[in-house]
């Protein structure tokens, strides 16, 4: 009889509670999980999070780790990730952290040498190369239907819903940045995934002294650039538009299974990937968090420093202000003292 | 330098007040948000910001320590409006703050006020919008805890606020946008409208007014315009003339529909969405009409816009409300003409994404 890997889950904020709880239980009905415990440190968290997932809260990272688990999930704000991933790694488990990865390529090299090190296995949580659409998408990118790729736009975001803990969620300290290093990390993950590192970028962004709530990011390719605008303050189309010299194909943001393309000459296409009726945005956790435990696929496994993450790193490096034209010049000079001061 | 505590934050008045008085250099900027995530905009700066509900004397107090000021400048239901006056009062006292910057709002006259409406003329809690009410009520609840208290009040009763971020710029280019933009009588009626920056000028002036406590102040732009001319460097931009708006039907009684169309709150929380769903939930939202009316055999020819009741008052307006008390008392004048309002709120609907064609 197979009882299931033990997992253990630290950081038990939104992402724990919306999304790898519900999936977690999938995985145990499933006979996959066996023991679930989990740390946070508001131990209120902790708790309701066991609850959801008839698990044990422990009262320490010391205390998770000594209880040992088969896979550790890091959860946590991003600063922490490097940390607590090494600290569960050389405790001898492998690990599924939660993206960002790691805040820049430093902390990301450390914690691929950890595993090397420990001979345990480090999974990154980036949860839309589980949807069917984007491996689809990629496939077709690659495939040249849509001939030589000529522009690539994503806007994406709204006005912030998230439901974070506290105000510390929107301090470069914590999650080492603003709307980039949160959904931006998504995006410019499948922009690598899809078409490969850039030859040059350039970033703007509006932080003045704190984190950025709008972006824009330009990727240069040799046949076209990527223009991405990330934004938590207005609603954008929430659109990925992949335009090539032999059609088009459009991608809406989130959405597992869906896409719609055209191949010039032809009439548009609404496509809805075949599958499963127990699919769902659920099972894309799920799929992580199989492919991330001992034995699994380890179709998220970190081997080399994720593209994503030096690219983010280097935007914030190579920050320039954006405009922000509504604002009266005694208020565009001081903002951009601000952020020069960041 | 002035340490003020700005209540409601997240909002659109309040982040352009955050906006505009943290880099203006002349405040220290508290934000204070009911929850966290309304801290996504205040945190470009690095500032205190503090999270407390408006109705949690408790937690309001703590947020306001050490503060001078605050601005009251909370959105919300119309138990919000009306219930959080009294703690807000509260625990500014309790917290030591000097004054309250009240923001009302024009409207406790009515959205279509008579001739020579001033802030002496007196106000009705029984008016048709019930929006206008609770204001009443805010305001009459505010000057008397204010003759029990001794924290200092300033009442600002600004019209329809318009600039970056506003509901009648972004939510009437997403309205022309989804083909349900719409005047009444062509908008040809008088806008009592100020630009948001004229706005956080006035707050500052009332904060630093030695004679202005307990009084409440119209406030507006300088320029005497209709709804169109406010609205049409919208469409123009949007490619959408506003000559050519379908003419709305009227409202009908308040059903289900119409009690949610008309509703602030969801309306709020509808603006947030991705331009998609709202497109869809205007689908549903036209369903749901011709299965009500019986209209299903219209095929797909859209729907005409429904006028509101409110909007209705709003765009057929005769008066112009006038700041003269402002000007007087508070040396209020706006700083923002209404042709320089108007290119930068399109210069803002091109940064947010719009397809401006500028």
């Amino acid at each position: 009889m197979t009882l299931g890997t033990d997992v253990a889950v630290v950081g038990c904020g939104a992402v724990s509670t919306l999304y790898y709880a519900p999936a977690l239980m999938r995985l145990r009905r499933g006979g996959v999980v066996g023991r679930i415990t989990a740390f946070d440190p508001d131990a209120g968290r902790a708790h309701t999070f066991a609850e959801l997932v008839d698990g044990k809260p422990v009262g320490s990272f010391d205390e998770l780790l000594e209880l040992g688990a088969g896979l550790v999930i890091v959860a946590s704000p991003p600063m922490l990730h490097m940390a607590q991933s090494i600290a569960a790694m050389e405790a001898g488990m492998d690990v599924l952290c939660e993206k960002p990865l790691a805040i820049g390529a430093a902390q990301a090299q450390a914690m691929i040498d950890a595993a090397t090190r420990t001979g345990t296995r480090l999974s990154a949580g980036y949860v839309r190369r589980q949807f069917p659409a984007t491996k689809a998408i990629g496939d077709i990118v690659r495939s040249g239907l849509l001939g030589e790729i000529t522009g690539v736009t994503c806007f994406e975001g709204g006005p912030f819903a998230w439901p974070v803990a506290g105000p510390t969620y929107f301090s470069r300290s914590s999650s080492g940045g603003g709307v980039l290093q949160d959904i931006g990390t998504h995006c410019l993950d499948l922009l690598h995934w899809w078409f490969g590192a850039p030859d040059r970028f350039d970033y703007l962004d509006d932080a003045f002294g704190g984190v950025e709530a709008n972006c824009l990011v330009r990727l240069d390719y040799p046949s076209f650039r990527a223009t991405v605008r990330l934004s938590r303050d207005w609603a954008q189309p929430n659109v990925y538009r992949i335009v090539g010299s032999g059609g088009w194909l459009a991608w809406q943001v989130n959405d597992p299974f869906n896409y719609e393309f055209q191949v010039l000459g032809n009439v548009p296409a609404k496509v809805s990937m075949m599958v499963s009726d127990k699919d769902d945005f659920q099972q894309a956790f799920v799929r992580q968090i199989e492919g991330a435990l001992p034995g699994g696929t380890g179709g998220a496994s970190v081997t080399s420093v994720p593209a994503s993450v030096s690219l983010i790193e280097r935007c914030y490096a190579d920050r320039i202000s954006m405009h922000l034209p509504w604002l009266a010049p005694v208020e565009a000079a001081r903002a951009e003292s601000l952020a020069g001061s960041r | 330098m002035e340490r003020m505590a700005i209540l409601g934050a997240g909002g659109f008045i309040g982040n352009r007040a955050v906006e505009m008085l943290h880099l203006g250099g002349r405040f220290e900027v508290i934000p204070v948000v009911r929850t966290a995530q309304s801290l996504a905009l205040a945190s470009r700066f690095e500032l205190d910001s503090r999270v407390a509900d408006g109705r949690d004397k408790a937690a309001l107090a703590e947020a306001f320590r050490g503060c001078d000021s605050v601005l009251h400048a909370i959105a919300g239901d119309l138990q919000t409006i009306v219930g959080s006056v009294e703690p807000v009062y509260n625990a500014a006292r309790a917290a030591g703050v000097r004054r309250i910057i009240y923001l009302s709002s024009a409207s406790v006259h009515g959205q279509d006020p008579a001739p020579h409406t001033t802030e002496a003329t007196a106000l009705s809690k029984h008016q048709p919008i019930a929006y206008n009410n609770a204001k009443v009520q805010a305001e009459e609840r505010l000057l008397s805890l204010r003759r029990q208290g001794d924290v200092e009040v300033v009442i600002l009763r600004p019209g329809i606020v318009h600039g970056p971020r506003s509901f009648w710029v972004g939510g009437f280019a997403d309205a022309l946008l989804a083909g349900q933009a719409y005047l009444v009588d062509g908008g040809m009626g008088i806008c009592n409208g100020i630009y948001v920056d004229n706005l956080v000028h006035a707050i500052t002036l009332a904060v630093a007014s030695e004679t202005a406590d307990g009084q409440a102040y119209l406030l507006g732009d300088r320029e005497t315009y209709s709804w169109r001319d406010l609205l049409a460097p919208i469409g123009e931009a949007l490619g959408y003339p506003l000559e050519q708006l379908p003419p709305p039907t009227a409202e009908q009684a308040p059903g289900l529909v119409s009690l949610l169309r008309n509703n602030r709150i969801l309306k709020g929380f509808a603006r947030r969405l991705p331009r998609p769903i709202k497109a869809a939930m205007r689908a549903g939202m036209r369903e749901m009409r011709i299965g009500k009316t019986g209209e299903a055999g219209r095929g797909s020819a859209p729907a005409a816009p429904i006028a509101t009741l409110e909007m209705s008052l709003l765009h057929r307006c005769g008066w112009k409300l006038p700041y003269t008390r402002a000007t007087d008392e508070l040396g209020y004048e706006p700083i923002v003409s209404l042709a320089e309002a108007q290119r930068r709120t399109l210069t803002w609907l091109e940064f947010a994404g719009y397809p401006v064609k500028l």
